[in-house]
C-alpha cells in the first residue's frame, strides 16, 4: 500500500522534474518536490543523473561556422538551393552559372524536383536498346521476307555485278515508298539484255527505287526509308535523348548523392 | 551588443520583407551560428549541416513577406528544424547513410579559441563527439527539444514556437529525452569527463 502511494508521489515528481531542474517551479511546487526528494533516495539519484546529463549537454561547444550563409544577390531570385553549397566536385559551380541555369530551367533542374528523370532515362534506355535490338534482328526495315538493307549495303557496282538470283516477278513492283516488297536482288544489265522484255536493267530499277536521285550510296536509301519509316534518324534521335537523360540523372544522382554521403 | 541588434532587428526584417537582401544578411550574420549549431547537433555531420543552414536561410529569405511579428529567432529555427528534417528524410530514403556513421564523420569542433590548450581542444572534441552520438540515441523530437533547451538555452515558450508544439509536449518531450540520454551517458560511464564519472 505504501510502496503505491510512493510510487504515485514518484511519478507525480517525475512530471515536473524537468521545471525542477531548469528552476521553473513555484515556491509551492518546490517545497513539494524537495519534501520527496528527501525521503525517496531512488528519486534523488535520478534527479542527480539528469541533473549530470542537464550539465553535460550545457557544456556542449558551440562550434564556429565554417563560412558565411549570406545570401548573395544572383541567388535571392531562386526558389531553393539544394547541393552546391557543400563539398564535392559539383561545389565550384560559378554563381552566374547556377543563376543562369537557374533563369532557364526555373528550378526544374533542381535535384530534389528531378524524380521524374529515373523513369524518364530507363525508359529512354529501354526503347534505345528495344530499337537497337530490333535493328541487329534485321525486323524493322524487314518486311516481306525481304532485307532490303543488305541488299543495299552493297555499292552500286557490286549490285550490279551480282549475279542474278530468281526473282519472283509478280511481286516485284518497283517505285513508291514500299520497298520492302522489292525483290532481294535486281538482275544485273548482261542478263537483262539476255532475257528482254522480263527484267529491268539495274541502273532502270535502281532509278526506279530511287525516283532518279543520287543518293550517294544504298545504305542510306534503305534504312532511310525502309518500311516507311525514318529509321536511322529514330535510332539516332532516341539515342541523343537517352544520353541526355543518362547524362543529367548521373549528374543528379551524384549530386544527391553527396548531399547525404556520410 | 544583443539589445542593440534586437532594436535593429526589426527594422532588419522590416526591410527584407521589401525584398532588401543587404538587411536580410544581417539577420543571417546574426543567426548564422544558431542555425549551424543545430543543424550540426540534429543532423551529426558538418557537410549536411552546412547544406541545412544554407537551406534554412533561402527558405527564409523566401517566406520572410509572411512573417508576422513574435520571436525571429524562434521563427527561424522551426525553419532549421523543417530543413533538418528534410535532410535526415532524404538521407533515410537515399540509404546511404545512418546518424551513428555521420556521427564518425562529423569534421566539427573546430578550435573556436586560440587560447585553448591542445589538451582542452582534445577533451573538449572527445566530449562533442560522445555528446553527439547520445543525442543520435534520442528520436528525432526528443533531439530537437533537448538541443534548443540545453544546448542553446531557449526558453519554453521560445521551444513551443519553434517545435509548433503545445508546452506539456515540449516538457514531456525534454524530460524524455533528459531520461534516455542519462541512460545512454550511464552506460558509458568511462567515457565521461571525470568531474561527471564520480557521480553515479
Amino acid at each position: 500500500m505504501f510502496s503505491g502511494i510512493r510510487k504515485t508521489r514518484c511519478r507525480k515528481v517525475w512530471g515536473m522534474i524537468s521545471d525542477y531542474i531548469d528552476d521553473l517551479l513555484g515556491a509551492e511546487e518546490r517545497n513539494e518536490v524537495e519534501r520527496h526528494l528527501e525521503t525517496c533516495s531512488a528519486c534523488s539519484k535520478e534527479l542527480e543523473s539528469l541533473r549530470m546529463t542537464v550539465q553535460l549537454l550545457r557544456r556542449t561547444p558551440s562550434v564556429p561556422v565554417p563560412r558565411s550563409f549570406a545570401i548573395r544577390e544572383v541567388e535571392a531570385g531562386r526558389e531553393e538551393v539544394s547541393g552546391q553549397h557543400g563539398s564535392g566536385w559539383l561545389r565550384p559551380v560559378p554563381a552566374f552559372a547556377v543563376g543562369r541555369v537557374s533563369a532557364v530551367w526555373g528550378g526544374v533542374c533542381d535535384p530534389q524536383r528531378l524524380r521524374w528523370l529515373r523513369p524518364a532515362a530507363a525508359f529512354a534506355t529501354a526503347a534505345l536498346v528495344l530499337l537497337l535490338m530490333l535493328d541487329f534482328l534485321q525486323v524493322v526495315p524487314q518486311q516481306g521476307g525481304i532485307d532490303t538493307r543488305e541488299v543495299f549495303n552493297e555499292s552500286t557496282a557490286q549490285v550490279v555485278s551480282t549475279p542474278a538470283p530468281e526473282v519472283e516477278w509478280d511481286t516485284f513492283e518497283a517505285g513508291g515508298d514500299e520497298l520492302a516488297e522489292v525483290p532481294p536482288v535486281p538482275a544485273p544489265p548482261s542478263q537483262a539484255a539476255e532475257d528482254e522484255g522480263k527484267a529491268p536493267a539495274a541502273d532502270v530499277y535502281f532509278d526506279e527505287l530511287t525516283g532518279g536521285n543520287d543518293y550517294g550510296g544504298g545504305k542510306e536509301i534503305a534504312t532511310d526509308t525502309a518500311g516507311g519509316w525514318p529509321m536511322r534518324q529514330i535510332e539516332i534521335a532516341i539515342g541523343a535523348v537517352a544520353s541526355i537523360l543518362i547524362a543529367v540523372t548521373v549528374v543528379t544522382w551524384m549530386r544527391r548523392n553527396r548531399l547525404s554521403r556520410v | 551588443m544583443r539589445n542593440v541588434f534586437s532594436m535593429e532587428e526589426q527594422e532588419f526584417i522590416s526591410r527584407s520583407q521589401e525584398g532588401d537582401v543587404e538587411a536580410f544578411n544581417q539577420l543571417v550574420e546574426h543567426y548564422q551560428r544558431l542555425v549551424y549549431n543545430l543543424a550540426l547537433r540534429m543532423l551529426g555531420n558538418a557537410d549536411m549541416a552546412e547544406d541545412a543552414a544554407q537551406d534554412t536561410f533561402f527558405s527564409a529569405y523566401k517566406a520572410v513577406g509572411k512573417f508576422r511579428g513574435g520571436s525571429f529567432k524562434a521563427w527561424i529555427l522551426r525553419i532549421a528544424a523543417n530543413a533538418c528534417h528534410d535532410r535526415m528524410r532524404a538521407a533515410r530514403r537515399a540509404r546511404a547513410s545512418s546518424l551513428d556513421n555521420l556521427i564518425e564523420e562529423s569534421g566539427d569542433f573546430i578550435a573556436d579559441n586560440d587560447a585553448e590548450s591542445p589538451e582542452d581542444y582534445a577533451l573538449r572534441r572527445e566530449l562533442g563527439r560522445f555528446l553527439n552520438e547520445g543525442l543520435a540515441y534520442l528520436t528525432e523530437d526528443q533531439r530537437l527539444v533537448v538541443i534548443l533547451c540545453d544546448i542553446q538555452g531557449l526558453s519554453y515558450e521560445e521551444i513551443s514556437e519553434a517545435t509548433n508544439s503545445s508546452l506539456g509536449t515540449v516538457k514531456s518531450r525534454l524530460n524524455r529525452g533528459r531520461a534516455r540520454l542519462r541512460d545512454f551517458l550511464l552506460q558509458r560511464r568511462e567515457l565521461l569527463p571525470a568531474e561527471f564519472r564520480q557521480d553515479k
